[in-house]
């Protein structure tokens, strides 16, 4: 299990990818969604609106101009095929409930399923593949309506037991189930055979944002049984989206042919996609230069920043609703240093994040403090987390945490066996040490078991990227002390943080309806980690996509019910590719 | 024919022994089974799902038991799924082979190609400054380990000047002959390098040997042009450690390109064995390592057969060694 | 030679290893002085730098980490990343930093800043003990294993060739990396350790066993049959002191020739590891690890980060090989044939 595709934290080559699992990509509460000027057609809103909650959303993100195409006036026309080079393949493919998805394993598997949900731009979310989401009064039981006339690639009908057997695999899923933890029944609806009805013990409000993601996808209920008990068939997914399986080479390729039915049209145009795993950033960029690929996803600050000037090869950069790359604290594990918030603001003292970006990233990324990007809910320009490296501040800090508990402090910390991620981690390694450490190890893990060791705990310090997003309960399942079962027992919060405060303002965002209440919470949550220094900021993702000026088509879409899906759909980096069309 | 029972009957005790090692070593890993359990199903296995994995890979049976159906799996080609992407093991050990069979082709051929021919000169002008500039450089090539040789290749032929792809995206021969072989042109130099070296240095020493034997003396008497004399009359006998040599390297070569493999992004054998020890993916290990290790061996005893055969002297000596 | 290459076969007498060398009658003018005292030269150099890596005046010590322009063998750096060495005028980093020099150090920096000629030195160190205590005790563990084969032959040999079989039957990098795996702890358990060195030693010894009993039973077997051993048996002298006292000063010089240049592919064998990652970890320098992780720097232009460590491992390899050739030459004229 656990290939999360592990990519540098900042730059090339391997990111930290997001484990996404529930991730309702969905909706901010209120604030904007800058999704201005990221569209290769320009038709984008340029929207800086500040939502009801008053204070200042807008984005400060540095916005790049859209590049020079007038297809403003050029209309999508069917047929052709892209290959698009991706960052990473992913782990136990393809089955909704096991597969370890990450921004790679999204791009790629929802042209296969739909999800029930959306996000979309009206800060909300849009019933998708359900026609309708229907809570009772106290948002303690949903209402999921199956879409009419929707069947899946091998012919199955989707009807409200199609629901049901994909959400209650998805309850039993390892890693899904907790995201669907409050969830007590799912059934399908007496009254009505395209409907399920799920009962949850606690008011959810925010309930749709997580069937927009992983959890939501909607697989044949026949696949699924002849998958139980025949392995190979498991990589071979069928679902209702716009493109069907045509071939999966592990670690390769992933090829997919048009959905002729899809019920959402007049998408997809084109006749085929290829996904091409490349994980090296540089081999990526080199091949969309060569014209091996037709198009490439990529968080690499120099390659960025190359393309940002080339006009060979239109780039779109995502920076919405980012994820942000940081050093993972494991705060809880006993015995261990970083219990005291001493020692973990001295590390994010003694770290020049600045410089990391600057050096390694071509200053393409934003300094993160918070865990929230300018356009998420909850972003503040300053939260009391350390602004600046502070090498005094961080000695000062040890030095008085080894008053009171002499002996060696030692610290491992965790990374992969990728090049650069290896180049910060000795950076890192330096400061600390400077700070007062007395011994920092190097632990490089290979990718496939890096996820499963933060899973089980089996760390002290890991760097990694996550929460993107828009609503603050999309983070529920990494921070809440529910979700951090002793080591050696497999937790999503990873860090094992448990602080009541913070459970309090979670539980109160999860069951509240009020967009001004939600941002206070989501603000307070920030301020919170910023104190406490559960994380060490690093920066926000910006992702570009960059490809062959013949390739259109990398933007929004609307969604049935008339609102438009948002770009990057909550999880930075990511595009619908049923919207891609090329020049014949 | 006592050499040859001999023979067989070691190759059986190795193959054995080998498959043996190979099947059970699952069991002794640090961390023991629970380790590959949680491989497979991910952490957090129900009782049931172990049960499940430890009978599909044989891990609760004695050892001989395990060795038994091991066996019984290796040869009826059930070699199960990987851990991570549930892909048969058997599909991508046959996506690998070719791939490590080209590269061991093309770069036996290259090196056989420029070494003969160089080591057959060098030999006839011994001394000369062409002697000393091949033998020179020959060794200087044995002192480069393929992970140096190759960053200078790509940086000469892939980043300076574009001639080729770098990685090098495989292309089958069949799909586009050109592709495929600018794919291949840089990982066959890097490996051929050492091999030519090696190569070269032998035949180089055989021919220098066979040209002071009195039949060549009587050849050039007899007045057999320079040509005819290297290439027919002299080169034939000296082939023998040459061709010893080339042979066992067959073997060698498939999983020895490791490093070649990775610094290339090629698929092949050598590649898919290092990434599943990496990945942890260990019933992957087993049977690459264990068809690896058969090739080996199956060449080997060619080797030695043909050897014996050929050479009458050897063969006697051995019945007496 | 890539990795260990095992050419031989089972039963030749004589050692192809010397098959490589021209027969005695032909007058020879082989690497001259010149290059046999260059080469013993340029280890001298390595050692005592790889020795003294941490206080030696020409080796950059202890630069403060936020310094602009001293970079050293351990100290990340970022400002100073990728800069190019001061003789290369035609090059220049990729990543320029303000107020900092466009050139410096022998070998330039790599990505984290650090001199690159320090880290080579220092990176000497494991290269050299890691091959160096394999060859010794594979050395060892050969020797007595080929003569005790070689002198009593029977089920003894048997066994021992058999043994020897079944290891080279694995190819060679590939049996490394599975015992260097096997051996390591498999999932991080979130303590500060250092990876152990000893897996790797181990590996790499078990690696030069089988060649060197092979070579060494060979030798025993040949100098077995010769007079003064008879003799000696008929003096009865026993097996082990015959050994000791017999045959094995008269193997020796083999010994010695076979040991360097097995020295020499050990280096290689520990660098192809380290260029897979499994060798020691970081941030201790060992030329593998630095020449891959020169190897992004080098697509992007900063190739000295990649070229520099692998041209010193190469001088020092070469070196090696060079005194092990030598070594052959002096003392040996013939092809042991019994």
């Amino acid at each position: 299990m656990g290939q999360l595709s592990t990519q540098s934290r900042r730059k090339p080559g391997r990111l930290l990818a997001v484990l996404v699992i529930s991730a309702g990509l969905i909706g901010a509460a209120c604030g904007g969604d800058d999704t201005s000027s990221k569209t290769t057609d320009g038709t984008s809103p340029g929207s800086e609106t500040t939502g009801p909650g008053g204070s200042d959303t807008t984005a400060a993100v540095a916005t790049t101009a859209p590049p020079p195409t007038s297809s403003a006036e050029m209309q999508p026309v069917p047929g052709g095929k892209v290959v698009m080079g991706i960052e990473a393949d992913t782990s136990s493919p393809w089955r909704p409930s096991e597969m370890v998805c990450a921004i790679g394993c999204y791009q790629v598997i929802r042209n296969i399923y739909d999800s029930l949900a959306m996000a979309n731009d009206a800060g909300s979310w849009g019933p998708y593949l359900a026609s309708a989401l229907t809570p009772n009064d106290d948002f303690t039981q949903w209402t999921i309506t199956a879409r009419d006339g929707v069947t899946f690639h091998d012919g199955t009908p989707f009807d409200g037991a199609a629901i049901v057997e994909n959400l209650k695999r998805g309850k039993e899923g390892i890693l899904t189930g907790n995201a669907l933890r409050p969830v007590d029944t799912i059934e399908v609806d007496p009254a009505d055979p395209m409907s399920a009805i799920v009962s949850m013990n606690t008011s959810w409000a925010a309930f749709p944002y997580t069937l927009a993601g992983q959890v939501g996808m909607m697989a044949s209920p026949t696949w699924l049984a002849a998958s139980d008990t025949d392995d190979t068939l498991k990589s071979k997914p069928v679902g209702t989206g716009p493109f069907v399986y045509a071939d999966y080479k592990a670690d390769e390729s992933f090829t997919m042919t048009k959905n002729p039915d899809y019920w959402n049209a007049p998408y997809p145009y084109l006749d085929s996609i290829e996904f091409r795993v490349i994980p090296d950033g540089l081999n990526r960029r080199d091949a969309l230069k060569s014209g091996t690929v037709d198009l490439i996803h990529t968080t690499n600050g120099e390659t960025i920043s190359e393309f940002r000037d080339s006009t060979d090869f239109p780039m779109v950069e995502i920076a919405n609703n980012a994820e942000t790359s940081y050093t993972l604290l494991h705060v809880t594990q006993e015995g261990s240093p970083l219990t005291d918030v001493r020692v973990r603001c001295a590390l994010a003292y003694a770290s020049d994040e600045q410089l990391l970006i600057d050096t390694i990233g071509a200053g393409v990324q934003q300094i993160a403090f918070g865990p929230f990007s300018p356009t998420q809910v909850g972003y503040l320009a300053s939260t009391g987390f350390p602004e600046a490296q502070d090498m005094a501040k961080a000695q000062e800090l040890i030095a008085a945490y080894k008053a009171d508990f002499p002996g060696p402090l030692n610290l491992s910390l965790a990374t992969t066996q990728d090049q650069t991620n290896l180049t910060i981690a000795q950076q890192q390694q330096q400061w600390w040490t400077e700070a007062g450490v007395d011994n920092v190890t190097i632990d490089q893990i290979d990718q496939g078991n890096y996820i499963v060791t933060a899973l089980l705990g089996n760390f002290q310090v890991f760097q990694w990227r996550n929460h993107g997003g828009f609503d603050l309960d999309q983070q529920y399942i990494w921070w809440h002390s529910k979700a951090a079962p002793p080591v050696g027992e497999l937790a999503l919060n990873f860090g094992r943080i448990r602080d009541t405060q913070l459970d309090a303002l979670l539980d109160e965002n999860r069951a509240s309806a009020d967009p001004a209440r939600k941002k206070e919470i989501a603000e307070e949550v920030n301020r919170l980690f910023g104190t406490q220094c559960y994380d060490l900021w690093g920066s926000y993702t910006v992702w570009g996509i960059a490809g062959k000026s013949t390739v259109h088509g990398v933007n929004l879409f609307t969604l049935p019910d008339g609102t438009e899906a948002p770009f990057g759909a909550g999880i930075a980096g990511t595009f619908y590719p049923m919207t891609l069309w090329v020049e014949q | 024919m006592r050499y040859v029972t001999r023979k067989l009957a070691q190759t059986v005790f190795v193959v054995v022994v080998v498959t043996f090692l190979t099947s059970i070593a699952l069991r002794f890993l640090p961390g023991g089974t629970d380790v590959i359990v949680a491989l497979k199903t991910g952490p957090g296995a129900t009782p049931e799902q172990t049960a499940k994995v430890l009978e599909e890979l044989g891990l609760n049976k004695s050892l001989l038991g395990q060795y038994v159906s091991w066996v019984r799996d290796f040869v009826t080609g059930n070699w199960g799924t990987t851990f991570r992407t549930n892909q048969s093991i058997a599909t991508e050990v046959k996506r690998a082979m070719p791939i490590s069979l080209y590269l061991m082709i093309y770069g036996q051929i290259f090196a056989l190609g420029l070494a003969v021919p160089t080591a057959v000169w060098s030999a006839y002008k011994q001394n000369s400054r062409f002697d000393r500039a091949a033998t020179t450089s020959a060794f200087a090539m044995l002192s480069m380990p393929n992970f140096i040789v190759a960053p200078i290749l790509i940086l000469f032929f892939s980043v300076n000047n574009k001639w080729f792809p770098y990685p090098s995206l495989y292309t089958s021969l069949f799909d586009s002959p050109i592709d495929h072989f600018r794919a291949f042109a840089l990982p066959t130099v890097t490996i051929a390098i050492p091999l030519y070296a090696g190569y070269m240095r032998v035949l180089r020493a055989d021919m220098i040997g066979t040209l002071q034997s009195d039949f060549i003396t009587t050849a050039r008497a007899k007045g057999v042009g320079t040509g005819p004399m290297l290439f027919k009359h002299a080169l034939r006998p000296s082939l023998f450690s040459l061709v010893t040599s080339a042979a066992v390297n067959i073997g060698a070569l498939m999983g020895g390109v490791v490093v070649v493999e990775q610094v290339f992004s090629l698929n092949g054998m050598g590649r898919l064995t290092v990434q599943s020890v990496i990945g942890r993916e260990y019933p992957t290990v087993q049977y690459s390592v264990v068809i690896l290790a058969l090739i080996y061996i199956f060449i080997n005893l060619m080797v030695d057969l043909a050897y014996a055969w050929i050479d009458p002297r050897v063969r006697a000596s051995r019945a007496l060694g | 030679m890539t990795d260990i290459e095992v050419i031989t076969d089972s039963d030749a007498p004589e050692v192809p290893l010397m098959a490589s060398q021209a027969p005695a009658k032909v007058r020879v003018k082989r690497r001259g002085r010149v290059t046999k005292w260059l080469a013993i030269g340029w280890l001298a150099f390595i050692t005592i730098s790889a020795v003294g890596a941490n206080s030696l005046p020409y080796i950059s010590q202890d630069c403060p980490s936020n310094s602009k322009t001293c970079a050293d063998a351990l100290t990340s750096n970022l400002r100073l990343s990728e800069v190019p060495p001061t003789w290369a005028t035609f090059a220049e980093t990729p990543k320029p930093v303000k107020d900092t020099p466009s050139h410096l150090g022998i070998m330039g920096t790599d990505k984290n800043g650090r001199d690159i000629f320090a880290r080579s030195m220092l990176g000497a160190r494991t290269s050299l003990i890691i091959a160096g205590l394999a060859i010794t005790f594979g050395l060892i563990i050969g020797t007595f294993l080929g003569m005790v084969a070689g002198y009593f032959r029977g089920w003894v040999d048997t066994v021992i060739e058999n043994l020897s079989n079944v290891l080279l039957a694995f190819p060679a990098l590939l049996l490394a990396i599975f015992l260097i795996t096997f051996f390591n702890p498999p999932i991080s358990t979130g303590e500060a350790t250092t990876r152990p060195i000893w897996p790797i030693i181990l590996a790499l010894v078990i690696l030069s066993i089988p060649p060197l009993t092979r070579l060494v039973r060979a030798n025993t077997i040949a100098y077995a049959q010769r007079d003064f051993v008879v003799a000696a048996r008929s003096l009865g002298a026993k097996g082990s002191r015959i050994l000791f006292k017999e045959i094995l000063p008269n193997i020796v010089p083999t010994l010695i020739s076979f040991a360097l240049t097995g020295l020499a592919l050990l280096i290689v064998a520990e660098g192809a590891l380290a260029f897979l990652g499994l060798s020691v970890e970081a941030p201790v320098p060992t030329w593998g690890s630095m020449i891959a992780a020169g190897s992004e720097p080098l697509r992007n232009g900063a190739w000295w980060v990649a070229l520099m460590p692998a041209f010193v491992m190469f001088l020092t390899v070469l070196s090696v090989n060079l005194l092990g050739d030598v070594v052959a030459q002096r003392f040996n004229t013939r092809e042991a044939l019994g």
